[in-house]
């Protein structure tokens, strides 16, 4: 003998469902994927963020590797892009306005992290300049740089760092970098994840 | 027109006025913000009173494009933004191998301004809402 789960009638041995009250005598078989049955999974948005600012921010502070933020910001764009991706991996479907804030959070770490990597690399940059600042002006004029591409070089060479410099820098990256990041996010939930697009239904 | 959305115009507006603003009225604090996402290299700029504008030319197509589809209220399209995107790839490609045409590079930014304006403004309006 056996007993229902839901009445506690007694039931014979073979019994599928309750005589009394119908209900199944075995457990329902549990869904395959039980999380898209409950509420949405809460999202991390802090190691997103921080993977898409160590990016942006450590080549965005590299001695020409960060030229190519002159491309529309183009490792800032990709840090906040990463950032998105990274998110996208934890649910499918996330929001333009979850892109949004993990690329503003992957600007935030950037700054930080940029003007960290900044400090020593000009300093360093900096020493090597002065000691050898007539053979670095002969080389560009060997290899024929000149106009504004010589004096932006000499710019990042020669620059100096004190409280003033380091702050300027900070906000400025800070200020820059969120919003560029930010739009990377967007761009990239828009781009890459299908689910969003048709979870909205208005885009085409 | 709620407060985020007139926000977000009256930011890419006032983005795109200083621009124009800093070769005419002599802003060089405006050149030095710039020169942190652009090369801002004469050649590749357009000018406006005798000099370059603040951003070159593919990022003032860019800006003003965005900004013009705030104010035409475009619609978002994936398909649009994702073809831009690969347009303005492509241009790039074909700038650094074949020609490099400022009327190319203008267009591949028109193109991506406009289409990704949309995005930023939905991505602003539904920050606004989970506040």
């Amino acid at each position: 003998m056996k007993q229902c789960r839901e009445c506690g009638a007694n039931l014979p041995d073979e019994a599928k469902f309750c005589l009394q009250c119908g209900t199944a005598t075995q457990a329902p078989p549990q869904s395959e994927t039980p999380q898209q049955q409950g509420p949405p999974l809460k999202l991390d948005f802090i190691q997103p963020a921080l993977a898409g600012g160590m990016f942006l921010g450590f080549l965005s502070s590299m001695p020409f590797i960060s030229a190519a933020n002159c491309l529309c910001c183009m490792w800032v764009l990709l840090g906040g892009g990463i950032a998105a991706t990274l998110l996208m991996k934890q649910r499918p479907g996330i929001t333009y306005g979850d892109g949004a804030f993990v690329g503003v959070l992957s600007g935030l770490f950037g700054s930080i992290v940029g003007t960290a990597v900044h400090i020593p690399v000009q300093i360093i940059m900096a020493r090597v300049y002065g000691s050898q600042q007539g053979q670095i002006e002969e080389w560009f004029r060997q290899f024929g740089i000149e106009g504004p591409m010589r004096d932006w070089l000499i710019r990042v060479a020669s620059g100096e760092v004190s409280v003033g410099t380091i702050l300027f820098t900070f906000f400025m990256n800070l200020l820059m970098w969120s919003l560029f990041a930010m739009i990377g996010g967007i761009l990239t939930v828009a781009i890459v994840n299908r689910r969003a697009q048709t979870m909205r239904g208005q885009t085409s | 027109m709620n407060k985020t959305y007139a926000a977000l115009l009256a930011g890419a507006t006032l983005w795109c006025l200083s621009i124009v603003a800093a070769p005419m009225l002599g802003l060089s604090w405006v050149y030095v913000f710039f020169s942190r996402i652009c090369h801002q290299d004469p050649a590749r700029s357009w000018s406006l009173a005798g000099e370059p504008l603040a951003v070159c030319i593919r990022c003032t197509s860019i800006y003003f494009a965005f900004t013009a589809s705030l104010w035409l209220g475009l619609k978002a399209s994936v398909r649009w933004l994702r073809l831009s995107v690969l347009l303005m790839v492509c241009e790039f490609i074909f700038a650094r191998f074949v020609i490099d045409l400022a009327l190319l590079r203008s267009l591949s930014g028109v193109l991506v301004g406009l289409s990704a304006a949309p995005f930023v403004k939905r991505a602003v309006e539904e920050i606004r809402e989970a506040m």
